[in-house]
């Protein structure tokens, strides 16, 4: 029993740390692969298939701050690499580079179970994923604390942590209109797993010449599928959560009750001979609704520590911390706001493809909007496709996020043949590499985010296209 | 498929052209090296003190207490006194001379002429009975009477009566005054054979008015005899016996002769009186028959009269007498004393009354109950001081009254006189003499017509006059008096431990205060003015460090018994009114001696006369108070100057001892808060378990806080540096190295503010906090231990199999 306790633990652990989403954005113009189906739903393979169960997988790191050059230096005496804490590293070179504040996504998607064919015109996909979503949102002073640890006041209010897990089943059909348009639809089912959000929503942090102080406010969301918290109530401690979350008692099948919907609609438009083609799509348009049956919402309220150096008479530390640190549980008022509505970060696609030499070169440009809350993160991709062959395609891309002049190298490998369609890509390589291990493993240098598409299926049907 | 190939080539190739190795970045090679704090310095917080008070420092004192501006006033009273011994003075007894009494003749001897009586007188037949001749039968059995009278039996005598006596009222007679008996006989024995039945009808004798007659007791006739007034007369002088039958010759009557009342002028001293005796007698009888009376009935008198006392009317009577007696006594007096113009005594028993002088007169012999005294003139010795009481005059040394009267029983108190002191004794030897005389004039006189009874002797009265004096005991000496008081005031220890301990033993103190006092009250109790010199000695680490004497000053001497309280007070400073500059001692109060004594030099002034309340000894009594307020001098600097030492450190504990630590410069950031009047320089010294300084650790700076000259809270931020040793490597194992220090010589250079002052509730209080200039560098790679070699043991480890010996201990 204990040791089912710590595999649930270390699972959603894990599911929240490697959280996925993710699609690969240069697969867009790879039309054997089945992956830039999840991408628009307009954009159908051009057979059917039968996706092996987990091995169709696909990860994403992204971060605006996460990369090896922001965190290691070169030595001055051109010997190794320094850390950022180094004292040859300038505190404003080091952070100069990094923005106010620091996110890391990490979004992984496992297809569970994904399968997709042509039937009377149409393409109908049944497709069963886990998802998962998490972030890690870091704020520039945490970083300015460690590096100077300078007299000043440090806010790192907004650190925290937010992973959201689900389990995602769509049913998808596309069909072309007019022989020039093809419209695809998607309808999703979504059913929460478990969602924990943590931040801590005041955190000033005073390094002083008489004390140093930390005055600490902040919120635990939690959603266990299946889970009863009610349990929990009033002043918690740490260790009264974690025994109730690992307490199996606590759960019933009955009570998973985190549900969301969701909706993809995509569009392809073709001319020319259909040498251009135009696209456009909006996916994960819907909701996570978390709900609360299977809450826990709790406050940490106030928690204050303080050190002001020694009591010169005994040399005993003065510090002063709360004796315990508990959660304020929720009243049943507020637990109205423990049934998280969550939406989901919807994705705005539009893409021109121009292709030549018969089809096996096609250049082409998509960009991507991801609507992060307010915040509508956009990137732009330009692609090369290359099909030299009917079973074999590759992309090389250029990702630019808007705001940043730097380019972001991706490349996709396809083959799909009539007896296997395989896919690996990634968006995201670096140009900078340094080397480990006496030069036999290159190591990016200036890479911030990072993700990889991995898919294997077996083909259904003739090839359509 | 060879274009398929080529096409893929191209591919790969194209994508390897946006790829480069950047060779200054080998991951093999990461430093761990960490420096906390690179930018600015670390700061790490060491702690705030407490708000250390002046009022904690100083500790519970005694001696110091605030004034009314809160400020610190140290101050020492005390007070001692000192028996100044005279011993005790007898008391002054039987100072009262005794004079003799003096007799004074009254009246003489009152003598009288009379002698005793015996006559008789025959009283002739009555008719019909002749003598010798028959009686006649015819007249036998017939009653016949007999009736004669008055006849007298006269009796004249004198009575010479002394002087002064205007007339004499009444005789007494007898030798006793029982009266003088009178004896008359009625003889009829010749009537008897010729007569029977004989009756005395009466038998009458009658004195003269005035005589008081009385029965005899026991008389046989009493029954037949009646006295009664007679005639024209206020007194019983008459006598008589009726109806008496007679069977006897003779019948004798008898009566007292008691005294006798006169109306008469004395004639040159003489009285002559006349108390004839007039009797007259009625009898019937009855004649017998044939018989003839052979005799005549005869009356006899007989008496012996005496006079036994007179009662007499005085003239006018005067007479003066004069007494007088020495006194002579020697009184023994302190040695002290001089000269004595005047002593004030008071009564031995009770010190707080008056003493007094009594005299009386004693009348005896006097016939009168009281006699007048007049013209009285009490003549006392000049040494005595008195007051004339009521009804007394005093002229010089005279006393006169009027007039008294004495009564002729006891003592008759003539004067009570307070004493109020005894003047212009001259001294010999220590010795008083009180000599003088006292005498008593007054004339003694009676006045005209008292009515005296004398008897016959001499009359003298005698005056017996009594003098008495309460013992005596001398209150005060009026005089020159010159007590030795060398020595007598003994040096006053004042001791200053307690303020140089509170202050700190420790501490180079130059604290300029401003206005050090020393208070002197002495109680003088004797009459005697003194001129008084103060010598005060500062002691220092057992050794005179500054002396300094004082002008004469003047205390008064007592006036009365209460002693006089002269209050000195001597300044350092610009003397207020009532004290006295005293140079130098500003100085010497400064210098905060261990303790001060103080030398009182007391000579008694002897230029005027003093008044000395006599007593066994006399207290002196000195309160002394050495004071100053703890403020500081508005234009002097103070200084205060103190080290301090912090033991018992253990910083090994706080940096952590197994960490390598590289640190260039350490510096100690102090947040003094003060309100200490004081500007500080604060030094540190960084010393190891024996007391000795740290190699290496060396402060590079002093810091600096600012004092206070208000209440408001002065903030001072300063620093100290302190150096650490870069050389041989900059990486210095700093918890060894501070972990040797064990203790931090702290040293306080103060310079007082001018015009401030201390007060209790100043205080300082010290933030600190440690300052790492470059940061705190750790090489986090040697906390990662390093993998074995294969192959290779341990150091220290043992192979397996073998066991430590006693010469090859594990650890």
């Amino acid at each position: 029993m204990k040791s089912n306790k710590i595999i649930l633990l270390a699972a959603t652990l894990m599911v929240g740390l490697t959280t996925a989403t993710a699609q690969l954005n240069n697969a867009y113009f790879m039309r054997g692969a089945t992956e830039r189906y999840t991408i628009n739903p307009a954009l159908s393979p051009n057979r059917g298939y039968f996706a092996i169960p987990v091995l169709g997988l696909t990860t994403a790191f992204e971060s605006n701050f996460l990369s090896a050059d922001n965190f290691l230096f070169p030595a001055a005496n051109g010997n190794g690499l320094v850390t950022y804490m180094h004292s040859s590293v300038a505190a404003d070179k080091f952070l100069g580079n990094l923005p106010d504040i620091n996110r890391l996504d990490m979004n992984i998607r496992d297809r569970i179970l994904s399968m997709g064919n042509y039937f009377r015109g149409g393409f109908w996909s049944v497709d069963v994923s886990l998802r998962s979503e998490s972030n890690i949102t870091i704020p520039k002073h945490f970083f300015a604390l460690t590096k100077t640890f300078a007299t000043g006041t440090y806010d790192i209010a907004g650190l925290g942590i937010e992973s959201n897990n689900f389990v995602e089943a769509s049913l998808g059909y596309t069909f072309p209109v007019q022989d020039v348009f093809t419209i695809g639809f998607r309808a999703k089912a979504l059913v929460g797993l478990a969602h924990l959000s943590a931040r801590l929503d005041r955190a000033d942090i005073q390094i002083g010449t008489d004390q140093y102080t930390a005055d600490l406010a902040g919120s635990i969301n939690t959603h266990v599928a299946g889970y009863n918290f009610d349990g929990l109530t009033g002043e918690v401690t740490f260790d009264d959560f974690i025994g109730y979350a690992t307490d199996f008692s606590h759960f019933s099948p009955n009570n998973i009750s985190s549900v969301g919907f969701a909706f993809d609609a995509g569009l392809e438009w073709t001319f020319h001979d259909e040498e251009v083609r135009i696209s456009a799509a909006v996916t994960d348009l819907g909701f996570t609704a978390w709900s609360a049956q299977n809450a826990y919402c709790g406050e940490i309220q106030n928690v204050g520590f303080t050190f002001k150096g020694f009591d010169l008479t005994t040399n005993e530390i003065i510090f002063s911390s709360p004796e315990k640190i508990t959660l304020q549980t929720a009243t049943a008022e507020e637990d109205e706001s423990s049934q998280i509505k969550q939406q989901l970060h919807t994705t705005y696609v539009a893409g021109i493809e121009y292709n030549i030499l018969n089809d096996a070169i096609g250049i082409g440009a998509v960009w991507y909007g991801k609507q992060y809350a307010e915040d509508l993160v956009s990137e732009i991709v330009v692609a090369a496709t290359f099909r030299p062959a009917t079973w074999f395609s590759a992309t090389i891309s250029e990702g630019y996020y808007l705001g940043s002049n730097i380019g972001v190298l991706g490349a996709s490998l396809n083959l799909h043949t009539s007896l296997i369609n395989f896919f690996v890509g990634v968006d995201h390589i670096g140009t900078k590499f340094g080397t480990a291990l006496g030069g036999k493993i290159p190591v990016p240098i200036n890479q911030k985010s990072m993700n990889l598409t991995f898919g294997l299926s077996v083909p259904l049907g003739a090839k359509m296209f | 498929m060879k274009h398929t190939l080529h096409t893929m080539l191209i591919v790969v190739a194209s994508g390897l052209l946006f790829v480069g190795c950047n060779s200054d970045y080998n991951f093999d090679k990461i430093s761990l090296e960490v420096t906390i704090g690179n930018t600015e310095g670390i700061t790490i917080p060491l702690g705030t003190t407490e708000k250390i008070t002046v009022e904690s420092l100083l500790g519970e004192q005694n001696d110091l207490t605030t004034d009314t501006d809160g400020f610190y006033t140290f101050g020492i009273s005390d007070s001692f006194t000192e028996e100044f011994k005279v011993g005790t003075l007898a008391p002054i007894t039987g100072l009262a001379p005794s004079i003799a009494p003096t007799t004074i003749e009254l009246m003489g001897e009152m003598s009288s002429s009379i002698k005793p009586i015996s006559e008789v007188q025959t009283i002739p037949y009555p008719e019909g009975l002749n003598s010798g001749i028959t009686i006649p039968s015819i007249l036998v059995g017939q009653k016949l009477s007999m009736t004669y009278g008055p006849s007298v039996f006269e009796e004249r005598y004198e009575i010479g009566l002394p002087e002064h006596i205007k007339s004499i009222d009444k005789v007494t007679f007898g030798a006793n005054g029982e009266g003088s008996l009178v004896a008359i006989t009625f003889n009829i024995a010749g009537l008897l054979p010729v007569t029977e039945n004989r009756v005395l009808n009466h038998f009458a004798i009658e004195a003269p008015a005035g005589f008081e007659l009385q029965k005899v007791p026991g008389d046989s006739l009493s029954s037949y005899s009646t006295i009664s007034q007679g005639v024209g007369s206020t007194t019983n002088n008459h006598y008589e016996v009726s109806g008496y039958p007679i069977n006897e010759e003779s019948i004798v009557l008898e009566f007292l002769l008691m005294s006798a009342q006169f109306d008469g002028n004395i004639s040159d001293g003489v009285f002559a009186v006349n108390d004839d005796i007039t009797y007259s007698f009625d009898m019937s009888y009855t004649v017998k028959a044939g018989t003839t009376g052979t005799q005549s009935p005869s009356v006899k008198a007989v008496a012996d009269i005496a006079i036994h006392s007179a009662t007499v009317t005085l003239d006018a009577w005067s007479q003066s007498f004069n007494l007088s007696e020495q006194f002579n006594q020697s009184v023994s007096l302190p040695k002290e004393v001089e000269a004595v113009y005047y002593l004030e005594i008071g009564r031995n028993d009770i010190a707080s009354t008056l003493p007094q002088l009594n005299v009386a007169l004693a009348l005896s012999g006097s016939p009168l109950a009281e006699i007048n005294l007049s013209s009285l003139e009490l003549t006392l010795p000049e040494f005595l001081d008195v007051d004339a009481p009521d009804g007394w005059t005093l002229t010089g040394n005279t006393l006169t009254t009027t007039n008294l009267t004495l009564k002729n029983e006891g003592n008759n108190p003539i004067i009570t006189l307070p004493l109020k002191g005894l003047k212009n004794i001259p001294i010999s030897d220590g010795n008083a003499t009180i000599a003088g005389t006292l005498g008593v004039n007054a004339t003694i006189a009676i006045a005209a017509d008292n009515q005296l009874t004398i008897d016959t002797s001499a009359k003298n009265i005698t005056l017996t006059p009594s003098v008495s004096i309460d013992d005596l005991q001398i209150r005060s000496v009026v005089g020159r008096v010159n007590p030795n008081l060398e020595g007598l005031l003994a040096p006053i220890e004042v001791d200053l431990s307690e303020l140089t301990s509170a202050l700190g033993k420790d501490m180079d103190l130059s604290l300029n205060l401003a206005s050090p006092t020393i208070d002197l009250s002495v109680e003088n109790p004797i009459g005697v003015g003194i001129d008084l010199v103060v010598k005060i000695d500062a002691w220092k680490d057992n050794a005179i460090s500054k002396s300094i004497t004082t002008p004469t000053l003047t205390i008064l001497g007592a006036e009365g018994a209460t002693p006089t309280i002269t209050k000195i007070s001597l300044t350092g400073d610009t003397p207020a009114e009532g004290q006295t500059q005293v140079e130098g001692l500003m100085e010497l109060i400064n210098s905060l001696p261990d303790k001060l004594t103080v030398t009182l030099d007391a000579i008694p002034n002897t230029s005027e006369n003093h008044t000395l309340i006599v007593k066994d000894s006399y207290l002196f009594k000195v309160d002394y108070s050495v004071g100053t307020s703890l403020k500081f001098d508005t234009e002097k600097d103070g200084h205060i100057n103190y080290t301090t030492l912090i033991e018992d450190i253990d910083l090994s504990e706080i940096v952590g001892s197994d960490i390598d630590l590289a640190i260039d410069t350490l510096t100690v950031n102090v947040r003094a808060q003060s309100t200490l009047p004081v500007d500080a320089i604060l030094r540190l010294k960084f010393l190891d378990a024996e007391q000795k300084e740290v190699p290496h650790i060396k402060t590079l700076t002093t810091g600096k806080i600012g004092g206070s000259h208000t209440d408001t809270i002065t903030v001072s931020h300063t620093s100290i540096g302190i150096g650490l040793p870069t050389e041989p490597t900059s990486s210095v194992h700093i918890g060894e190295l501070l972990g040797s220090v064990k203790a931090v010589e702290c040293t306080f250079e103060g310079t007082t503010l001018k015009g401030a002052g201390i007060k209790p509730e100043q205080w300082l209080q010290a933030t600190l906090s440690l300052c790492l200039n470059k940061g705190i560098t750790v090489d986090l790679g040697t906390l990662i231990p390093e993998k074995e070699p294969e192959g290779e043991q341990p150091e220290g480890e043992q192979p397996e199999g073998e066991q430590p010996t006693e010469e090859q201990p594990t650890e």
